[in-house]
């Protein structure tokens, strides 16, 4: 009788070189296209509408340094980046950096999302691949020490916080060809929602400015295994409470991320 | 350094600089090229001296270089060029217009002169989407610097020279007419123009946008021809001792779905002819709109009132509106193709959707678009216009009187000397 089995040591993410111990990951392709029908009523063909298009999706514990790739601010004016990656054995050459988001509340690890849009080929490789190495990274972003700096936010006593950042990535795809030969970068965002005890001052009709700043912290770690900023105005505040509860007030905060153009 | 150089023609566009060896360029910069100065001690050299037109150039190059003279626009390793060499994106299109004199006798017969042997009109609409502020600056300048081009002082532009996107890849020169940019994000941008040309000659049976290299060339027995495939018939090509008749000379198109050999039998004229010249194959999408105005005369009487009588024959001549999407690259080019070469004057056969399907009736096509949705993705917007009398199975007599210039002198050896 065979033996199947599915060897799942040889199913590694790995992004621009690194590898990184992903909790999920899901790597999906789809072609955009369009039935075309003719005038009885019968379909030609499907025509395509735009190049193939691969996403991945994965979240992972920081259990190291946290790459700096994987964070959509990182050089937001230089949109020609393409990051090369693999996972179980299928690998890419051509990954953009779509999202980036994490959830901090009380007693629990700090799991980071990240979306990619992938353009160009998609191979498969002769075999998947292993790193023995990921098993010494012992470190564990956790919220224990992580903390939000900044006081714009008048709220004391911070119970959770959601941070994201969000792009549109656009593919430039010139006549004759079926790829993209750039992928811009556009409407990055940076979102935060923070709940805790109170709401602070009510919002102007421009929002209340805030500067804050987010540290994250292994558990036993002296320095942050990384830091997330977020400078931009207040424009959402809600205040609930319910029976045998506590109230509950959440602020929202959005900055758009533009470093301005360079001047050829 | 001055922002700018005091002869080399007005732009809107700030920090162009000479052209100097030894400086590092890149994909997309610009420089004005006058000449050089080059060794220790410098010796200058003039644009003329070598040659060259003085004027702004634009680095293509895919990687970055220290300039040198071999490498300098004048030199024969150069990366530099006057050119429109920034690739367009999807979305870009061609419009087609034929110029006419359209001459109406009653009872719907009418006639459709061409103004001039180049009164079919092609415009080429370029958009080049998300761009870089590198590029954009560089397509900016050259479309503002064309018309700093031209035989000085009173003479005429020269254009941008240009070979647009597939199947129209022939080198030409255009003028643009105007161009627009628009700020998306920092480093993306949109920009867009108009390319426009009134010398391409319909007199030229070889080609005319689309390239003669772009067909199959001219008809062979023992090749294989696929669906959509663009073959001349000639009628002085002996093919195994079978001459075709002059009138049988033309564009035909391959009709058949699946690739066969060709043979006479199933050539452009045989007698089970996979090809057509004259007839408009390509089916029609779902969503065609039919709109019919019949012709009458309408006769004013008091209070607004009228009275409406019949205006003789022919006088629901259809007039359609309708567009092919969805097409793929090669389908595309056999329709641009068919209609290219009935200049908007010459009638085809073409038969409509049922119920409208009557056999024999012909149209003209003045005017159509082609926009390039996707790569294998096509739309061509047409205008049909109904004849009223089938003229395609009539003889055709070639009237023009050729005759020689009596002032001429042909050169010795040449015929006629």
């Amino acid at each position: 009788m065979a033996n199947r089995f599915i060897k799942y040591e040889k199913a590694l993410l790995q992004i621009a070189g690194n590898s990184i111990l992903a909790e999920t990951a899901e790597l999906g392709v789809e072609a955009a296209v369009q039935p075309i029908t003719n005038v009885t009523g019968s379909v030609i063909r499907y025509a395509p509408t735009g190049p193939v298009k691969g996403t991945l999706s994965f979240s992972h514990y920081c259990t190291g340094a946290f790459h700096g790739f994987l964070n959509p601010l990182t050089a937001v004016e230089h949109t020609d980046e393409p990051l090369t990656g693999s996972l179980a054995g299928m690998a890419f050459e051509s990954g953009y950096l779509r999202g980036l988001s994490f959830s901090v509340s009380p007693y629990a690890p700090i799991l980071f999302t990240s979306q990619m849009d992938i353009y160009g080929s998609i191979t498969t490789l002769s075999d998947g691949e292993s790193d023995a190495m990921l098993r010494d990274q012992t470190a564990l972003s956790h919220s224990l020490r992580t903390y939000m700096g900044g006081t714009d936010i008048k709220m004391n006593k911070k119970v959770s916080f959601d941070y994201s950042v969000s792009c549109e990535r656009h593919p430039m795809v010139t006549v004759g060809n079926e790829g993209p030969s750039r992928v811009t970068k556009e409407n990055v965002r940076i979102s935060l929602g923070i709940a805790g005890e109170d709401i602070g001052d009510m919002v102007a009709i421009t929002g209340n400015h805030a500067a804050l700043n987010i540290n994250i912290f292994d558990t036993y770690g002296t320095s942050p295994l990384t830091t997330f900023g977020c400078t931009g105005q207040i424009f959402s505040q809600r205040l609930s409470i319910r029976e045998g509860g506590y109230i509950d007030g959440t602020v929202s905060v959005s900055q758009d991320y533009v470093t301005g153009r360079r001047m050829y | 350094m001055p922002n700018y150089i005091y002869g080399s023609g007005v732009t809107n566009i700030a920090r162009i600089y000479p052209f100097e060896i030894g400086n590092t360029y890149s994909k997309y910069d610009i420089a004005f090229f006058s000449g050089y100065t080059d060794g220790s001690p410098g010796t200058a050299t003039t644009a003329n001296e070598l040659s060259t037109a003085t004027g702004h150039y634009y680095y293509s190059g895919e990687s970055p270089a220290v300039a040198t003279a071999a490498n300098s626009p004048a030199g024969g390793t150069t990366e530099w060029t006057q050119k429109l060499f920034m690739e367009p994106s999807y979305g870009s299109s061609v419009s087609y217009q034929n110029h006419s004199y359209d001459v109406a006798f009653g009872d719907g017969y009418y006639n459709v002169l061409s103004k001039s042997e180049n009164s079919l009109r092609a415009t080429f609409a370029f958009n080049f989407n998300k761009r870089g502020d590198k590029e954009t600056k560089a397509l900016v300048h050259l479309f503002e610097d064309a018309f700093n081009k031209g035989q000085k002082p009173s003479g005429g532009y020269t254009g941008v020279y240009c070979t647009p996107f597939a199947p129209y890849n022939n080198e030409h020169e255009f003028y643009i007419d105007n161009f627009d940019r628009t700020f998306e994000y920092p480093d993306v941008n949109a920009v867009s123009a108009e390319l426009n040309r009134e010398d391409q000659s319909t007199l030229n049976w070889q080609e005319f946008y689309i390239p003669f290299a772009q067909t199959r060339g001219f008809f062979e027995t023992g090749v294989s021809y696929s669906e959509h495939d663009i073959t001349y018939l000639s009628g002085t090509v002996n093919v195994s001792n079978d001459k075709y008749r002059a009138f049988q000379s033309g564009w035909y198109y391959y009709t058949g779905n699946a690739a066969t050999s060709s043979t006479h039998a199933n050539g452009p004229v045989g007698a089970t002819s996979l090809w057509t010249k004259n007839k408009f194959y390509f089916s029609l999408n779902q969503g065609v709109q039919i709109s019919e105005a019949p012709r009458y005369l309408q006769h004013s009487v008091q209070n607004s009132y009228y009275i409406r009588t019949e205006d003789g024959i022919n006088n629901d001549l259809l007039n359609l509106n309708f567009v092919l999407d969805g097409r793929t690259d090669k389908e595309a080019k056999a329709i641009v193709h068919f209609l290219e070469h009935h200049k908007g004057t010459s009638q085809f056969e073409f038969r409509p959707p049922a119920p409208y399907d009557i056999t024999g009736k012909v149209f003209m096509c003045p005017t159509w678009d082609h926009t390039l949705n996707f790569k294998d993705n096509n739309s061509v917007n047409m205008n049909f216009i109904e004849f009223p009398i089938n003229l395609l199975s009539q003889q055709l007599t070639f009237k023009t009187l050729i005759t020689c210039d009596p002032y001429f002198d042909p050169p010795a050896g040449a015929q006629g000397a």
